[in-house]
Parts: C-alpha cells; sequence; structure tokens
C-alpha cells in the first residue's frame, strides 16, 4: 500500500501581537514541517498562549503573517481551523459526552470538506485507549469526568480529526506521570507518521467515517502531523525531542541535554548513575530515572528505544 | 368579513336602536349598550384605590412608594396624552400623519428594547430599529390588507393599535433574545472557541446560541397562547366587549392577533439575533468579546437612554460645529502662503473669528477627535537587548528567567 505522505508547512513570519497598548509577542519567526515539534517555553506572561491562538486564528494579530502551504488564513476560512487544531489549556464545562462532541465536530462543513482527501478517520476509542482512557469514559457526560480525563478526551477528539498542525497548550498539565508518558508516547507517533499502524481500521462500537472503498486492513497511512507544544515541564522536550522556541525573545535552540547538576561528582566508577557524560552523543538523552524506563518493550509492539530516537 | 369594518367599534348608533327589541333578538350576537364612559371622578376613586398599594408599602416599608407614585403619574400623564394625540390622527387620517406617528413608535420601541440591556454593543440601536421595523411592518401589512381587510389598509384606526401591539411584544421580545445571545457570548466564551477551534464555522458555533436565545423569547408568547381564555380574556378582546361588540367578533380578532404577534416576535427576534451574532463573530470566524460593553446603569429605559443620547448627541454636534469652524478659521485665516491667502483671510474676517480670533494662529485642531495616543508602557526588559542571531545552544535554551 503506498503512502501519501502530505507534507505541510506552517510558515510565521514577524508576528506581533498587542494587547492594547502593550506589546506581548514582537516580531516571532520560525518555521514548522510534518514531523517536527516545536516546544514553545517562556515565562508566564511572555505571550505562550496568546501565540497559539493568533496560529489558530482565534486572535487577531497586528502584524506579520502566518500561512500554511502558502494560504492565508483569510483564503482558507474556516478550512484553516480545521488543519490547524488549537487544543485548549484549561478543562472547559460542555454538555453532553466526548463521543457527541466529535460527532458534532465531524459535521462541521470544514471538517467534511477535508474528508475526501483522506477518506479515513482517526479512531476516536483507539486513540482514547492509548491515552490511558477507558472506553466508558468517551460515554460519560463532560461533568463526570475528572480533570486528567476530560483533558485527555480533549487531546483525544482534536487528534482523531486528524489536523495538519496540532497546537498544544499544556496537555499534561492536569495528568500523572503515567499519564504524561503516554500522552508524549502517542504524539511522537503522530509526528513520525502511521509507521506503527495507529489509524488502522478496526471493528470499533463507534461508526468511523471510513469510506467502504478502504475497507481492508492496511489503509492509507495517515499523513503525518506537526506539533506545537507549549510546556512548562522542562524534561518533556528532552524526552520527546524537537526544537525549542524561548519566549519573549523568540529564538530556536535544539532540544537540549539535561543539565549537569555541579553537586554530583564527575565520578566514572559510579556504573549506576546514568550522566550525561556517559552516554553516547545523540539529540534525545536518555530519561531521567524517575521515571522508571519507559521507552523499553514493555507492551508487545515490539518499539525500541533505537527506532524511537530518529526524531530530532 | 366586511361586516367586521362596518361598524367601528365606538360607533353606537345601532345598539341604541336595538335595546328596545331586546326581547325578540333571539340572534346568536349580543349587543350591549353604549360604551360607558369614565368621568373624572371615576378616575379619581380608581385613584384612590392605587393609593392602598403606597400605603401597603409604607406599611411594611418596602421602599417602593415613591417609585409608585412616580409610575402612577407617569401612567396618567402618558395615557391621557395619547388619547388626546389619538383623536385628532383618527380624525385626519392621512397616511403621512399616521406614518410620522408610526416611526415615533418604532424608534422608541427599538430604544426601549436595548436600554436595559446590561451588556452591549456599537450598532445594537441600528440592528433592532431594523429586525422590529421590518418585522413587525410586514407582519402589520399582510394582517391589514389581507387578513383584516380595512378599505385603506393604513387606516389609522386599525394600524396604530395594531402596530402598538406588534411593537411592545416585539421588543419585549427582541431586549430577551439579545440579552441572551450576548449573555451567552461573553460567558459562554470558551465553549464557542471550541468548537471553532475545531473547525466549526461561526454560524455552527453559535447554533445552541441561538437556539437558545429564539426559545427564550418565544416562550412568553408560548405560554400565554396556551393558556389564552382559560385563564383570563385577554386586552384585545377585553376592550373589544366592552366597547360593546359582539364577543365571538372579539375573539376573532383575538386570534388574528395572537398569530400576528407570534409572527413579529419570531421574525425581529431572530433578525436582531442574527445581527448580533455576525457583528460579535466577525467575519474572519473570530469571537471578538472586545466588542462587548457591560452597561454601568441598566434600567434607564427608553425616555432615559433617548435623552441621554439626545444630550450627547447635541454636545458632539457643538463640538462638531466649533472643530469645523476652527479649520475654516484656520485655513482661511492663519495659514499665509500663496494663492493670496491673506487677502481671503482679510475678506473672511468674521469666519477666523469663529475660530478664536482674527490673526490669531490655531494649532490644528486635530486633537479633539483622535484619541491621545499613550506612550507605550515599557516593554518587556528581555524584549529591549538586542537578540543573539542563533542563540548559543545550553546555555540560552535552559536559562530559566
Amino acid at each position: 500500500m503506498e503512502e501519501m505522505q502530505e507534507r505541510s508547512t506552517l510558515v510565521i513570519n514577524n508576528l506581533s501581537s498587542s494587547v492594547g497598548q502593550r506589546t506581548i509577542l514582537s516580531d516571532i519567526s520560525f518555521s514548522v514541517l510534518s514531523g517536527e515539534i516545536l516546544w514553545i517555553k517562556g515565562p508566564s506572561g511572555s505571550g505562550k498562549t496568546r501565540l497559539l491562538r493568533a496560529i489558530a486564528s482565534l486572535d487577531d494579530i497586528s502584524s506579520g503573517s502566518i500561512s500554511l502551504n502558502n494560504s492565508t488564513p483569510k483564503q482558507l476560512g474556516p478550512s484553516w481551523r480545521s488543519q490547524i487544531t488549537y487544543v485548549h489549556q484549561q478543562r472547559i464545562p460542555l454538555p453532553g459526552t466526548p463521543s457527541e462532541l466529535y460527532f458534532q465536530a465531524q459535521k462541521f462543513k470544514s471538517q467534511r470538506d477535508r474528508i475526501g482527501r483522506n477518506p479515513t478517520r482517526g479512531d476516536l476509542p483507539h486513540i482514547a485507549a492509548e491515552l490511558g482512557l477507558e472506553q466508558s469514559v468517551l460515554l460519560q457526560p463532560w461533568s463526570e469526568l475528572s480533570g486528567g480525563q476530560a483533558q485527555r478526551c480533549q487531546l483525544a477528539i482534536a487528534i482523531s480529526l486528524q489536523p495538519a498542525v496540532l497546537l498544544l497548550d499544556e496537555p499534561t498539565s492536569a495528568l500523572d506521570q503515567e499519564s504524561t508518558i503516554k500522552v508524549e508516547r502517542l504524539l511522537k507517533h503522530l509526528v513520525l507518521g502511521n509507521r506503527s499502524g495507529h489509524h488502522t481500521h478496526q471493528s470499533s462500537p463507534f461508526p468511523t467515517n471510513n469510506s467502504s472503498a478502504t475497507n481492508n486492513t492496511t489503509v492509507a497511512a495517515a499523513a503525518a502531523a506537526a506539533v506545537v507544544w507549549v510546556s512548562h515541564d522542562p524534561s518533556q522536550p528532552v524526552r520527546v525531542g524537537g526544537k525549542i522556541l524561548n519566549l519573549p525573545l523568540g529564538n530556536i535552540t535544539a532540544a537540549a541535554t539535561p543539565p549537569v547538576s555541579p553537586e554530583k561528582p564527575l565520578n566514572n566508577n559510579n556504573y549506576n548513575n546514568h550522566t550525561p557524560e556517559s552516554l553516547p552523543p545523540t539529540a534525545i538523552a536518555f530519561p531521567s530515572s524517575r521515571f522508571g524506563d519507559p521507552y523499553n518493550p514493555r507492551s508487545d509492539t515490539g518499539r525500541s528505544f533505537e527506532s524511537e530516537t530518529g526524531l530530532v | 368579513m366586511d361586516d367586521l369594518i362596518d361598524q367601528p367599534v365606538w360607533d353606537n348608533s345601532n345598539s341604541t336602536t336595538n335595546n328596545n327589541s331586546a326581547s325578540n333578538n333571539n340572534s346568536t350576537s349580543h349587543q350591549s349598550p353604549d360604551l360607558v364612559e369614565i368621568e373624572n371622578l371615576g378616575l379619581f376613586y380608581s385613584a384612590c384605590y392605587f393609593s392602598l398599594t403606597i400605603f401597603i408599602s409604607a406599611w411594611f416599608h418596602l421602599g417602593l412608594h415613591t417609585k409608585l407614585f412616580v409610575a402612577a403619574i407617569r401612567c396618567i400623564a402618558q395615557l391621557l396624552l395619547l388619547g388626546l394625540i389619538l383623536v385628532p390622527i383618527f380624525n385626519i387620517n392621512r397616511w403621512w400623519l399616521t406614518a410620522v406617528y408610526c416611526s415615533t413608535m418604532l424608534a422608541i420601541a427599538a430604544a426601549e428594547a436595548v436600554s436595559r440591556a446590561p451588556i452591549a454593543y456599537s450598532g445594537m440601536l441600528r440592528h433592532a430599529l431594523v429586525s422590529m421595523g421590518l418585522a413587525s411592518g410586514s407582519t402589520l401589512f399582510f394582517g391589514l390588507y389581507y387578513v383584516i381587510g380595512a378599505t385603506p389598509w393604513y387606516d389609522a384606526q386599525y394600524l396604530i393599535p395594531l402596530l402598538g401591539m406588534l411593537l411592545g411584544n416585539a421588543c419585549s421580545g427582541v431586549a430577551v433574545g439579545l440579552n441572551s445571545v450576548l449573555d451567552e457570548m461573553s460567558t459562554g466564551r470558551d465553549r464557542i472557541e471550541l468548537l471553532l477551534a475545531l473547525g466549526a464555522g461561526r454560524m455552527e458555533a453559535l447554533l445552541h446560541v441561538r437556539q437558545r436565545a429564539v426559545r427564550t423569547a418565544l416562550t412568553p408568547l408560548l405560554n400565554s397562547m396556551s393558556v389564552v381564555g382559560i385563564v383570563s380574556i385577554p386586552g384585545m378582546m377585553t376592550g373589544q366587549i366592552l366597547g360593546g361588540s359582539d364577543p365571538s367578533t372579539a375573539a376573532r380578532y383575538q386570534i388574528v392577533i395572537m398569530f400576528l404577534m407570534a409572527a413579529a416576535i419570531g421574525l425581529s427576534t431572530v433578525g436582531a439575533v442574527l445581527m448580533a451574532m455576525r457583528t460579535i463573530c466577525d467575519d474572519a470566524h473570530r469571537l471578538r468579546v472586545d466588542k462587548l460593553q457591560i452597561t454601568e446603569s441598566s434600567a434607564i429605559g427608553a425616555l432615559g437612554f433617548v435623552s441621554k443620547e439626545v444630550i450627547e448627541g447635541w454636545g458632539r454636534l457643538k463640538r462638531r460645529v466649533r472643530h469645523v469652524g476652527a479649520r475654516i478659521g484656520f485655513a482661511v485665516g492663519g495659514g499665509g502662503g500663496g494663492g493670496g491667502g491673506r487677502a481671503r483671510g482679510r475678506g473672511r474676517g468674521s469666519w477666523g473669528g469663529r475660530g478664536g480670533g482674527g490673526g490669531e494662529v490655531l494649532p490644528p485642531p486635530s486633537s479633539i477627535f483622535v484619541a491621545d495616543s499613550e506612550p507605550s508602557s515599557p516593554m518587556h526588559p528581555l524584549l529591549s537587548t538586542p537578540r543573539s542571531a542563533g542563540g548559543n545552544g545550553s546555555d540560552v535554551a535552559l536559562s530559566s528567567p
């Protein structure tokens, strides 16, 4: 089965945003391709959420330009947001259940127009299971879900709609460590593309928008996505990898190796300590020991650490 | 249908002749005696009974007696004035006079609809005027021309009371609908933006908003249509029965007016709500919460609103006239330059005088209508330092501010 890899390019040029008299963002420029993760880090109030909302065209910008594959938000209208989806940071009170929201979102005109090019839809129950949610959570009213469950449901719905670019505003802020690792793993696979058979057509209790032509098991690969990720956790870019955009300066750096803590002696005799100096010089550092060793193959999918370090 | 208009309500010539043959009257219609006039003494007695309410408020320390007294005085004055005004309008019965009166009614109704709103936006009054005017006007025309069939369809006797009822109910419907929409868009902003972020267009994201607004506006009419006749005889029917007409005729009028009211309320509410939604959620499908303004005092009513607008408008007009005069004076009197400007200035000294003195050079009065741009607050300290090109690897990335 040939893989349809649609590479999308999101280009931001000299973006400035101000609220009233205050300039929050000044002259931000970067570009993100499919298959890349861009982290946004900065102190509180430096405009991280503002930047994401401006990219998603939810807020207006005072100067600069945003383009996806050389189209501006004005040209695309609501289709812009179906390709560049912003996931809110806070939990939003909603009526109904997560599955109802998913069906409602699928019926939007801009989402229906996109379906022609990509006949499969993301499998929401599968994605929710990958995030550590039980199947029944999707059928419960939003008001009954806990904060972490609601956050993961919002994220799962956004991922299932398969946008070209995901804008994540602190998606793991309400999650415990185990769920955080699951989210990171899922998003890494999303960015890497459909190499682990993620969006396969499975029989599920929820009807999906699969067209009848793609009823075979090996479906066309979902396009690799790009992720712009706002995070306060300094170890996340280290674990997952990618580039970092530092606000408010707006400069781009690579995900760095963990810092050398001065109190630890540079003692090569201490083999149990995974100090940075003993590691091979890769762009992804070995995760810190407090999370155990999540990337070793505990599951039966046969994923190994080496196959996951391909991401720069 | 013609027998409805042959006898105007206040024409009592038939009823006097029929009273003498009351015993022989076997028809199903009922002719009542003359409309009983209320003398001034009757007004006084009803006022005395009303003062009981004021007494109750004083006894129980409700603090409402001043408001009740003012409301009573306003009620008496406004209604007597209305009676006085309507007599010549009905007698003259020219279309332009009726049109003038109807435009005044529409303007006051629109002002009433938007004046008590706790949340407002610029352009709200215009939208209320347009939606109420079009909805009530078309419903009225349809009702008068096709349903009731008055001989000139703009006959003041039918048009003004019907328009009054339609506007009164449309006014409250529009007020409720707009309040619901604007409140939902300000407090329920997150939910709307979630739907927008998932790719909804503005009409898709605001579906639940407009459903709730129109439902809220139409519920009172729905309730009254359900209980009318069982619980109470509504106002129009009461008036006609008291005026001496046949109850079955009055009932048919009441049905007609109920249907017309439903149409007017529904159309005007939907129109106002749609216009409000298209303004606050702009063409780029962004929710512009900055366009919503919280009004300080939300209970001034139409007359207070109109008088406030008139006073502000007069102040703006005076400033504008002064500004234009100053610019003319500056252009003609103050600015030397070629082309015989000075000669012109001498010739038009009176114009220059308006600008504040003949030979005086005025500063360009551009600051009156341009908001002073405040000096921008100092930017973030990190923004003022020059950026190092590209950044320097790890130390910049990990520097925690």
